[in-house]
């Protein structure tokens, strides 16, 4: 977090006009009891000084989460705010620099010690990987009069896929002559026994219950796979612009998990396996987010 | 500079903000005319209605026609939109008018400070202290709305929690010392008279008629307060004459005195003690400087700059008072008023001795007159008759005389015989000049009200009087008082007899014949003894009030720095540097205040910051995203001498902050303060070393 910036709002022109209207009131009537009003309001701007730094003087932002999701929807991400300090603190406004616009997000009030999350919704920008680089907070309490600004470094990435476009049936399967004979090809779904749990493996199989259970941690494993690998080439979609070409894989491999089937994907310069489930459909969602574009662009 | 922080007005924070606009108006409630206050009342309920029943805002046009009419109504109330009163109904209705275009933040904002502005210009119409304490009231809670309006947006609710009126009540507090500061070292301009106020004015008026005195007599509002210096010799009470002007033309056609215009008259005040007075006047708006009779001009009233000493004896400001004033004044009490040269110059005296429209009096009041002449032979003899006529016929006094008939003199000499000093004054002073004695009214105050508390006296309206000065060869302008002769007891003890008597009868005309009907006025003893005694009070505290803050003037402030020893050139370094340091000083006490702890932190979680502060000294400091089970094992493998302890501490920590319930709390707090313990040893018995 960087340290604490004041800004002078427009509410402060305005007061600053009517303390002057008061001192000519002062002094053209001559009445002390004027004088001491308006100094005391002076001497109220000057404390409230005080308690707008106090505010903000303990708040940091955290990255929180965000969620990948296709071109043309809502991006969504969550920020967490933290309240360091023993007292409450009031009137945050947190602002992001998205794709070139602002998103703003307002928090009324943070108990002591106590972390809040932040939701944040914005229009999708164009496909790729991106960071949220900076948040800033800024608050008006108590007055209005003086604001308070703290800036954070986010690096929070987020990815957009491509949009989902596309009308073009799946290409076709490709049988695999070499698989079809074990008929216990692995990354089916007819689960038969289970072996003890290898270090680095993912975690997608094991058997959670018997862990809860007190047993060590042990991988279930499926049979029926051999029906076949789906594969979705770059080649077989010559004739469209690159982003159609993507927008029509993406389409393919958002059907293709929900049918739950296997399917692999060929890139110029890349190539995936045939597999299944949420991660390898991150994995090659995320691939033609990245395609061809620099990684890590900023917003 | 930024814009704002969102924008948009929910319907509490609207009805907050027109309470408090009701709450200002409240304030102002004399000050406003009524039709002002019921055309507001509408706007306000219009404004309501627009949020209840989701009806549009009026539009600019309609907003201009409103502003349009309210100028007008100004400009038709006053005749002007410059000045206090004006000023005060236009900024009313304007704010009225603007609530029909709140909007946004700012409109909000707006509304709020000129609510402010609006709230404190009521002390330039009155700065006793009970308005002084409703403005800082209203005051605080405009300023706790906006606290409110910038701490809880989204919130619907009505009313601010008590932790922000807390919060606005000590930021109120703490800006006080700045506040007091600046007001005493702010360099003040020199204002002396004050500007003029549009004041009511109250009191005596420049004029005599039946009526203008006896109306002040259940008028207890302090006329001008005196103090004498310590020591000195004070006359009595009943001997206490207040001059304040002096009337010199009467014209029997209306029975009304007048000040007349005499231009210049020389005399000498021979004999008398000297007696200083100190007198605080409030703003009357007129010229006129109190002073006990006789004033004189050696030493001349302080500050010089003030008045001067007229003819009549009496001292004039150069301007109208229109700030409340504190001077210091000699009188010679006792003293003889003598024309220099020993007579009266013929101007003086062909004024003292008209009367206009003389023909119109009644003849039985020249015969009365030439009487006394008869009688009496010269001047002092005149006055003696004219006396024991007033003695010995039967005259009475009476503050409710009942109302007179166009003739009212010879009524009241030989019908009705009963009236307030007014009268006998009146009446006196026609009958000398009658009697070519020359005569004039003099106008003030007699008696005073002495307060223990803070050693002064208070001369309240109700002690108004009149009374007459006749021209007695070598003894001067002599007073001469019909009520001493009359109603010797409303010298000596006030006009609280006469009040009392004046609500005690009434007197009726049935068949013929008046009666009498007696009505109390009563109150029980004790609570008049209180009422008395809670006014005592009040006055010492208005004193203290005035003294310290109202008449805070330049030469209070040039008094008190010459008294720190500063110069007078260097008032305006003294004020920047003092400013400075008491800001500076408040910004660090609140500042202080701020971070004293609220929350008392439980002993699991102190001893935890404990630990990672000692860890953190001996060169391991918890990363941020570090469990306590992690960082203990990382300690561990950097210090191993302190492993153990440390992991039992994370342990027992994790235990007992994370687990549902700890069976035995204590036994494992102090088993954490035993490892944090063993851990402080270690480190302390070998230099730290961080490996790696």
């Amino acid at each position: 977090m960087s340290g604490v910036r004041f800004y002078a709002t427009h509410h402060s022109l305005i007061l600053g006009l009517i303390l002057f209207a008061t001192l000519l009131a002062a002094v053209n009537y001559d009445n002390n009891l004027v004088y001491l009003i308006l100094f005391w309001l002076l001497g109220m701007a000057v404390v409230s000084a005080v308690y707008s730094h106090r505010n903000m003087a303990a708040v940091s932002i955290k990255p929180g989460a965000s969620w990948p999701v296709f071109a043309g929807s809502d991006l969504r991400f969550t920020l967490q705010v933290h309240n360091g300090s023993l007292q409450p603190v009031s009137a945050l406004a947190i602002r992001v620099p998205v794709n070139g616009q602002e998103v703003t997000a307002f928090l009324d009030e943070i108990a002591p010690g106590d972390t809040e999350l932040v939701e944040l919704v914005t229009p999708a920008p164009q496909r790729g990987l991106y960071r949220l680089e900076t948040a800033t907070v800024e608050s008006e309490f108590p007055l209005g009069i003086l604001g308070v600004r703290r800036e954070a470094t986010l690096q929070q990435p987020y990815i957009v896929y491509p949009e989902l476009k596309g009308e073009s049936p799946f290409p076709d399967i490709v049988y695999d002559a070499q698989d079809q004979d074990a008929g216990t090809r692995s990354g089916g779904d007819d689960f038969y026994g289970v072996r003890a749990y290898l270090p680095g493996e993912p975690q997608r199989h094991i058997d959670w219950k018997a862990v809860a259970r007190g047993m060590p941690m042990m991988v279930k494993q499926f049979t029926g796979g051999g029906a076949g690998r789906l594969w979705f080439p770059w080649k077989a979609l010559d004739g469209l612009e690159t982003e159609a070409r993507l927008s029509q894989l993406a389409q393919w491999i958002v059907q293709a998990d929900e049918e739950n089937l296997f399917y692999g994907l060929l890139l110029p310069g890349q190539q995936f396996e045939p597999d299944k489930g949420k991660e390898h459909r991150h994995l090659l969602l995320t691939a033609l987010a990245s395609y061809q574009r620099g990684k890590g662009e900023p917003t | 500079m930024k814009s704002s922080l969102n924008s948009g007005v929910t319907a509490p924070q609207l009805y907050r903000l027109q309470a408090c606009f009701g709450l200002g108006i409240l304030v102002h409630l004399g000050n406003v005319p009524w039709w002002l206050l019921l055309a507001v009342a509408a706007l306000v309920y219009w404004r309501w209605q627009i949020v209840r029943a989701s009806v549009p805002l009026p539009s600019l046009f309609t907003r201009a026609c409103l502003g349009a009419v309210l100028f007008l109504g100004v400009l038709a109330e006053f005749g002007t939109v410059a000045g206090r009163d004006s000023g005060t109904m236009l900024m009313i209705g304007l704010v009225a008018i603007k609530f029909l275009e709140l909007r946004s933040t700012r409109d909000y904002m707006v509304i709020s400070f000129v609510l402010y502005f609006m709230t404190l210009i009521a002390l330039l119409f009155d700065q006793s202290i009970p308005v002084f304490l409703l403005v800082l009231v209203v005051m605080g809670l405009i300023t706790a709305n906006l606290v409110y309006y910038h701490s809880a947006r989204q919130k619907r609710v009505w009313l601010p929690t008590r932790r922000l009126l807390r919060l606005t009540g000590l930021m109120l507090i703490q800006a006080l010392p700045l506040a007091l500061v600046l007001f005493i070292f702010f360099p003040r301009v020199q204002g002396k008279f004050g500007f003029n106020l549009g004041l009511a004015k109250s009191g005596l008026s420049q004029e005599l008629e039946p009526g203008s005195i006896s109306g002040l007599i259940f008028d207890d509002e302090m006329a001008f307060r005196v103090e004498f210096p310590p020591g000195s010799a004070k006359p009595p009470l009943q001997h206490m004459y207040w001059r304040a002007f002096v009337l010199w033309d009467v014209d029997a056609r209306t029975n009304r005195w007048t000040m007349g215009r005499v231009r210049a008259e020389r005399f000498a005040l021979e004999g008398g003690t000297p007696l200083r007075q100190t007198i605080t006047l409030p703003a009357t708006g007129e010229k006129w400087l109190f002073a006990l009779d006789h004033p004189t001009d050696r030493p001349p009233i302080e500050p010089t700059w003030l008045g001067r000493l007229r003819p009549g004896d009496v001292y004039e400001a150069n301007r109208p008072v229109n700030r409340k004033m504190q001077y210091n004044v000699t009188s010679l009490i006792g003293a003889n008023l003598v024309a220099v040269g020993g007579a009266l110059s013929p101007d003086i005296s062909e004024i003292a001795l008209e009367i206009t429209n003389r023909r119109l009096l009644n003849p039985r009041v020249v015969t009365l007159a030439e009487s006394f002449q008869e009688k009496g032979g010269d001047a002092a003899g005149i006055v003696r008759e004219m006396l024991s006529y007033f003695r010995t016929e039967g005259f009475r006094y009476t503050s409710l005389p009942g109302s007179y008939s166009e003739d009212m003199l010879a009524d009241f000499l030989f019908e009705r015989k009963t009236g307030y000093c007014e009268h006998y004054a009146t009446a006196a002073g026609v009958l000398l000049r009658l009697a070519g004695v020359p005569s004039r009214l003099v106008i003030g105050y007699q008696g005073a009200e002495y307060n223990p508390y803070g050693d002064f006296y208070i001369v309240k309206q109700a002690n108004a009087h009149v009374w007459v000065e006749g021209y007695v060869p070598e003894e001067g302008w002599v007073r001469i008082d019909p009520t001493v002769i009359v109603s010797p007891a409303r010298i000596a003890s006030g006009p609280q007899e006469v009040r009392e008597e004046a609500g005690s009868s009434l007197t009726v005309e049935v068949a013929g014949q008046p009666i009498e009907i007696n009505y109390g006025d009563w109150q029980p003893e004790w609570l008049e003894a209180l009422l008395d005694e809670g006014d005592l009070r009040w006055q010492q505290v208005e004193e203290v009030w005035d003294r310290w803050i109202l008449s805070y003037n330049p030469e209070s402030q040039e008094r008190l720095l010459s008294q720190v020893g500063v110069q007078r050139q260097l008032r305006g370094v003294v004020f920047v540097v003092a400013s400075l340091l008491v800001a500076v000083a408040t910004v660090a006490l609140v500042w202080w205040w701020l971070r004293r702890p609220e929350k008392k932190l439980e002993p699991e979680q102190e001893l935890w910051t404990q630990y990672q502060r000692l860890l953190a000294w001996a060169g391991v400091p918890r990363r941020r995203w570090e469990g306590p089970l992690d960082y203990a094992a990382r300690v561990a493998q950097i210090l191993p001498k302190v492993g153990e302890s440390a992991q039992d501490f994370a342990e027992t920590y994790v235990r007992l902050r994370y687990a549902p319930q700890t069976a035995n709390r204590d036994a494992a707090l102090s088993s954490l303060r035993a490892s944090l313990e063993k851990i402080r040893q270690r480190l302390e018995k070998t230099p730290s070393q961080v490996e790696g």
